[in-house]
């Protein structure tokens, strides 16, 4: 949308616009010349009128030179407000953190945020917060440092917490007590306090691809102080706490404190892992009627990956039973089936265990692995030219990444379980022997995590290449047409024995879908690999923003579509069943998901 | 300087225009070969080129263009990338400018496309009249968000490509490019209040007279 008015334009009399600066969440930003050559910025107010104008008339009068002037608020022939400003001609804090992607230097650092001090604190000595403080907002005029956009200041009231409707400011930089509506001075101080960490690492503490997501994380994850030098980590912090009245009080503390660590005039330590902020959920931080915090919930430690999502919704449960009446009836009659039975129960056992030790164990970061490995090499570049979406698209294609990585140890580990269940029925199953055969056993888990890698890899190359999931299932049934040919190549090299397959197609025109020893043909692993990626809609089971992480009844609806397949093209049943749930319980495991209850409460 | 209304079909002058851009500044576009620096005050006359209000000589120093080169030459104090110059000077292809005590000016020439070199001023000081900075215009302007452009115009989505033929300046067509609000299919010569637009942005032509 083009700017309302062009160069050379006179809305309001006595200046001439020149050129547009920037359209802002609350209107556009003109430069101007007055009539007798006065540069100003001329802000025509949009949106939020009420809002900004209320803000406006609390900030004309005030001057201070770490703060852009009001001059005047004016109405054209039209009735729009236009907020008469002081041009500021240099750099905003946003193109100078732009300019030293690894961090700006520290001397650098302290200027602006001596600046931002001293303007915030002269607000909030006068009971307005600025409640958008972000890089954009500051300037440089020369060497002083200058606050802008006061008018989204609001005015502190008696109860100093008054609830508002309407979220305003900028995401990255919002305190989490903006997401219940309050508005102390302790959010200009957490937005400063975001704005010295994007300063020093070059980068935001907390990021996402979507507006949700960057809200959850200042909600509930700890910022990464690891990356701040250590004598800065307990100052920043304690500025970033999720609970206000845990943050500094004031700017002016948190700026005497930052420069004091800075300067070194304290021996402030490295934050250890037990003292890092809280993590605060919704329910943490629900407030009386009144507006404050109800002590009687305290804020409280959570894992970094909380269970839910593990555990069956109600239809999950009802779906689970009625599978478990039909194969208990399936056994019953004898028809075959009988053998989904043990790995569905090793599924369930397996799952829940493997994500308690994800959890638990040093490895909890395995999965952000490659996320890490591409945040390093980008460092340079990324957030000086790539926009947060496209940093958030990377860091889910590296979660994906690492995800496939950990197939390999899941698979393996199910599979030893699977045969040390049941290791005749098993290996009776697969081979038509009860004897050991590793090779099919090597088979199984080789085929599992190709299947698998498959699944988690479509999804990473389209968000690298068109920042979404994949639409359509077409790349998945390629993916399963390439895959069929490298798993038969292997079943040829390993020389694995299978029992007879019957299906209703036992060929495709001249070509048989079994070859000799009853192995299925190159044919037959094409079609049962192409068919099962294609048939069973993956996405569901590996997109981030899925019901659940795991979900049983997904399994059971994977096992059921590979035993469909093997009913109508021969393929070996039980071969089928066990790669199909291996895999599903894989990718579901592994690929990256954000919890939904946190999702839906924003 | 200062800006004048010009006919729609005279050229743009030997002594160069202006280029208001939206959401990046003004920028002065100058067509003769040698550019003047020095000191002075708002409101004031200014015997230089560019004017900067600073504590310099009125006349501090001088850019040349030569053919394919730059050379500076100055009156009063200077450094060029920390070595203090006393005579004439080539100017390489990037070079850091100090004048007088403190004002730091910064020379590129970001394209080996073109001869046209950039100037602006690093330290806090601004020049007279309200510009970013002066190009150099010797045949090509290159305006854009990628890397070897003369303006850096970040939320542009496409190039703009403006070049001179004797004092005239010309743009270069493209597929979203307006000129006055129409698309264009070859080359157009651009005069005084010429508006080009691509996208959501625009940029205004301002011939100056001295």
């Amino acid at each position: 949308m083009k700017f309302t008015f062009p160069p050379e334009s006179r809305p309001l009399d006595g200046y001439t616009i020149k050129r547009a600066i920037h359209r802002g969440g609350f209107g556009e930003v003109y430069y101007a010349v007055s009539d007798s050559g006065r540069e100003v910025a001329l802000k025509l107010l949009q949106h939020n009128t009420e809002v900004e104008l209320r803000g406006v008339q609390q900030c004309l009068n005030l001057s201070h030179p770490n703060l852009v002037t009001i001059f005047n608020v004016q109405q054209d022939g039209d009735g729009d407000h236009w907020i008469v400003m002081e041009f500021v001609p240099g750099d905003t804090l946003d193109a100078v953190i732009r300019r030293y992607p690894q961090g700006m230097p520290l001397e650098l650092i302290r200027k602006w945020v001596n600046g931002v001090v001293a303007g915030g604190t002269y607000l909030h000595q006068r009971g307005i917060v600025h409640r958008d403080l972000k890089p954009g907002n500051i300037f440089s005029d020369g060497e002083t440092i200058k606050i802008g956009d006061i008018g989204l200041s609001k005015f502190i009231t008696h109860s100093r917490r008054s609830a508002q409707t309407q979220s305003v400011g900028t995401v990255y930089y919002m305190a989490p007590e903006v997401a219940k509506g309050r508005y102390g001075k302790e959010v200009d101080v957490y937005a400063l306090g975001v704005m010295i960490y994007e300063m020093l690492t070059g980068s935001l503490p907390f990021d996402g691809e979507s507006t949700g997501e960057i809200l959850m994380k200042h909600l509930s994850e700890p910022p990464d102080l690891t990356r701040l030098p250590p004598r800065l980590q307990r100052v920043i912090g304690r500025a970033l706490e999720k609970d206000p009245t845990r943050r500094f009080d004031s700017l002016e503390s948190f700026g005497t404190a930052f420069e004091a660590a800075l300067l070194g005039r304290d021996e402030p330590q490295p934050v250890p892992a037990a003292n890092r902020p809280i993590e605060v959920t919704f329910a943490d931080m629900s407030t009386d009627s009144a507006g404050a915090r109800t002590s009687a919930n305290p804020p409280r430690q959570k894992p970094a990956d909380s269970l839910t999502g593990l555990l069956p919704s109600a239809r999950g449960w009802m779906f689970i039973v009625a599978a478990g009446v039909l194969a208990a009836s399936q056994v019953h009659s004898g028809s075959g089936l009988e053998f989904v039975i043990p790995p569905v129960l090793f599924a369930a056992g397996g799952a829940y265990l493997w994500l308690l030790f994800l959890q638990n164990a040093p490895f909890a970061g395995m999965r952000d692995l490659a996320s890490r490995v591409l945040s390093s090499r980008d460092a340079v570049r990324r957030d000086s030219v790539l926009p947060p979406r496209e940093r958030a698209k990377r860091r889910i294609v590296g979660q994906y990444l690492g995800a496939a990585a950990l197939t390999v140890p899941l698979v393996g580990l199910l599979t030893l379980g699977l045969i040390g269940i049941a290791p005749q029925t098993t290996m009776e199953r697969l081979t038509g022997s009860t004897e050991l055969d590793l090779a099919m056993a090597a088979f199984v888990v080789a085929t599992s995590t190709l299947l698998s890698w498959t699944i988690l890899l479509i999804p990473a190359l389209y968000r690298l290449h068109y920042g979404e999931e994949p639409k359509r299932r077409l790349p998945y049934a390629l993916g399963g047409l390439g895959l069929g040919v490298l798993v038969s190549l292997l079943a040829e090299y390993l020389m694995i024995h299978t029992p007879a397959a019957r299906g209703v197609f036992e060929r495709i025109g001249d070509h048989p879908l079994s070859g000799t020893s009853d192995m299925p043909s190159a044919l037959g692993f094409i079609v049962f690999t192409t068919l099962l990626l294609c048939l069973r809609d993956w996405r569901q089971q590996t997109l981030p923003v899925r019901a659940k992480r795991f979900s049983i009844s997904k399994v059971l609806g994977t096992i059921i579509v590979a035993w469909l397949i093997t009913a109508i093209f021969s393929f070996p049943q039980s071969l089928a069943v066990i790669c199909a749930a291996l895999t599903s319980i894989t990718v579901q495991l592994c690929s990256p998901w954000y919890e939904r209850r946190r999702r839906g409460a924003l | 300087m200062t800006p004048t209304r010009s006919p729609a079909t005279s050229a743009t002058g030997p002594q160069g225009c202006r280029l208001w851009i939206d959401g990046v500044g003004c920028w002065q576009l100058w067509f003769a070969d040698t550019l003047t620096l020095g000191g002075g005050a708002a409101g004031q006359p200014c015997e230089a080129d560019f004017g900067i209000q600073a504590a310099l000589s009125r006349r501090h120093c001088q850019v040349m263009r030569s053919g394919e080169h730059y050379q500076l030459s100055t009156t009063g104090p200077a450094v060029i990338d920390g070595q203090p110059v006393t005579e004439n000077v080539f100017l390489a292809s990037a070079a850091n400018i100090r004048l007088g005590n403190d004002v730091q000016l910064s020379w590129t020439r970001p394209s080996i496309l073109s001869r046209s070199a950039v100037l602006r001023i690093c330290s806090p000081h601004r020049p007279i009249s309200s510009i970013d900075g002066v190009i150099l215009l010797a045949d090509t302007l290159l305006i854009g968000s990628g890397a070897g452009v003369h303006i850096t115009c970040p939320r542009w989505t496409q190039p703009l490509v403006l070049f001179r033929r004797q004092d005239q300046l010309f743009c270069q067509p493209q597929p979203e490019l307006e000129l006055d609000g129409q698309r264009i299919k070859a080359p157009q010569p651009l005069t005084h209040g010429s508006l080009i637009s691509i996208g959501e942005l625009c940029a205004r032509l301002e011939v100056v007279t001295p």
